[in-house]
């Protein structure tokens, strides 16, 4: 009987499984190449104020303020149905360099995540509308710089930091996706952090 | 015959050559095959029917005849039945809008509408930019009843010289697939646009 250790080099002495192990390291350098193996962890994202520009793939971005408000972009006092609830807003400008409208009016929707607790996850707006005719829509014409109003709401006795964070991620366009194999813009990598300061507005000044 | 047998000590489970090479054809046939395989978008590409301003034009489930295309850097609309002042409707770019008959052919539906630029860029009107009771956007079309109406796009003025109106049967582009797409040449060449950036009024009165 032979023993364990000769077994297993008489094992890796045979071509097939010679093949098989030079297949296998070739798999993990490729998925080293293509960064599979580069951990986001402790990832330091650039940190930006208002009236920085970024690039953010589909669109570039430029914060200009952020307020709480107890009524909503474009009205001008509190719902008076339900219960009270306040408007946490953040007003960007938005170039959409993408190919259509449509892609920008999803990238709108994705780009931007407010960040309440750190480290957590992201939330998306509860509503984007442009600030200047506040009609939400979804698209958004290429090549033309758009203010826009993304809206998140917050309980009534929500009481905010000095300064509020929000998280900015790229929207990136694919030629092949692997799900149908056709081009898309899809959500790709966090690009930056922003910090702007919270105004506090009244009923009669909620509008820029 | 002359049969080569298995080493009593490989393994069962380790392949041998000739199974090692047949696995790795069809490998090699699989990643061959599945990149010449058409994507989902270009399977569900449209049937192009090319046309011009003022020719009737017959695609599957509708017909239409568009006009020549005008410009203008905002619209008046009517402010709604608590503001009797119109409202300026305003753009970073400017309006194009296109005067068209349209009639559904077969079954009740909508026309969806987008300008493609000379860059090959798509711009999609809003039902509520300009909000007027001729924009077609969302508008709902019966068969064997013809509708006058527009469409209104905004787009940056270096962007209106080769731009041309293409409709689709249904509101969402590309989704449908595999439908004819009307291209009408909007004849907008060099001195044309030139000429309509000359004449496009401030505001266009949309109202009544």
């Amino acid at each position: 009987m032979s023993s364990p250790g000769k077994g297993l080099a008489q094992v890796i002495r045979h071509p097939p499984l010679r093949v098989l192990l030079a297949i296998a390291a070739l798999a993990v350098v490729a998925v080293a190449l293509v960064g599979g193996l580069r951990g986001t962890r402790g990832k330091t994202l650039a940190t930006h104020g208002a009236g920085a520009v970024i690039d953010a793939g589909a669109l570039e971005l430029t914060p200009l303020r952020a307020w709480i408000s107890d009524v909503r972009p474009g009205r001008d006092r509190p719902s008076s149905f339900g219960p009270s609830e306040r408007y946490l807003v953040l007003q960007v400008r938005a170039l959409n360099r993408s190919d259509s409208s449509q892609a920008g009016g999803f990238a709108l929707h994705n780009s931007i995540l407010w960040l309440p607790v750190l480290p957590g996850e992201g939330i998306r707006p509860e509503s984007v509308s442009r600030s200047d005719d506040h009609g939400t829509y979804y698209h958004l014409p290429p090549l033309l710089p758009t203010g826009i109003d993304l809206v998140w709401v917050v309980p009534a006795d929500w009481t905010p930091d000095a300064e509020t964070q929000w998280g900015v991620r790229a929207v990136r366009f694919k030629s092949r996706t692997w799900l149908t194999g056709g081009s898309e813009w899809l959500p790709a990598e966090q690009l930056a952090k922003l910090v702007l300061p919270l105004e506090e507005r009244r009923a009669m000044e909620a509008g820029p | 015959m002359n049969v080569r047998r298995r080493p009593r000590w490989l393994p069962h489970w380790l392949p041998r050559w000739r199974d090692l090479l047949l696995a790795m054809l069809a490998l090699v046939a699989i990643v061959v095959l599945r990149n010449a395989e058409p994507a989902y978008n270009e399977r569900l590409l449209p049937i192009v029917l090319d046309g011009g301003v003022e020719q009737r034009i017959q695609a599957r489930n509708f017909a239409v005849e568009a006009k020549r295309p005008k410009l203008a850097h905002a619209y008046l609309v009517d402010g709604g039945a608590l503001a009797p002042d119109p409202r300026r409707v305003a753009t970073a770019g400017i309006w194009l809008s296109v005067v068209a008959d349209v009639e559904a052919l077969r079954v009740p539906g909508l026309v969806g509408a987008r300008i493609r630029t000379r860059d090959g860029l798509l711009y999609q009107g809003n039902q509520d930019r300009p909000a007027t009771a001729v924009n077609f956007i969302g508008k709902t079309l019966d068969p064997g009843l013809p509708v006058t109406g527009a469409w209104f796009f905004e787009l940056p003025p270096g962007q209106v010289e080769g731009a041309r109106l293409q409709l689709f049967w249904g509101p969402y582009d590309g989704l449908g697939g595999i439908d004819h797409l009307v291209d009408i040449d909007l004849g907008l060449d060099a001195t044309r646009t030139r000429q309509l950036l000359d004449e496009a009024p401030a505001a266009l009165d949309l109202r009544g």
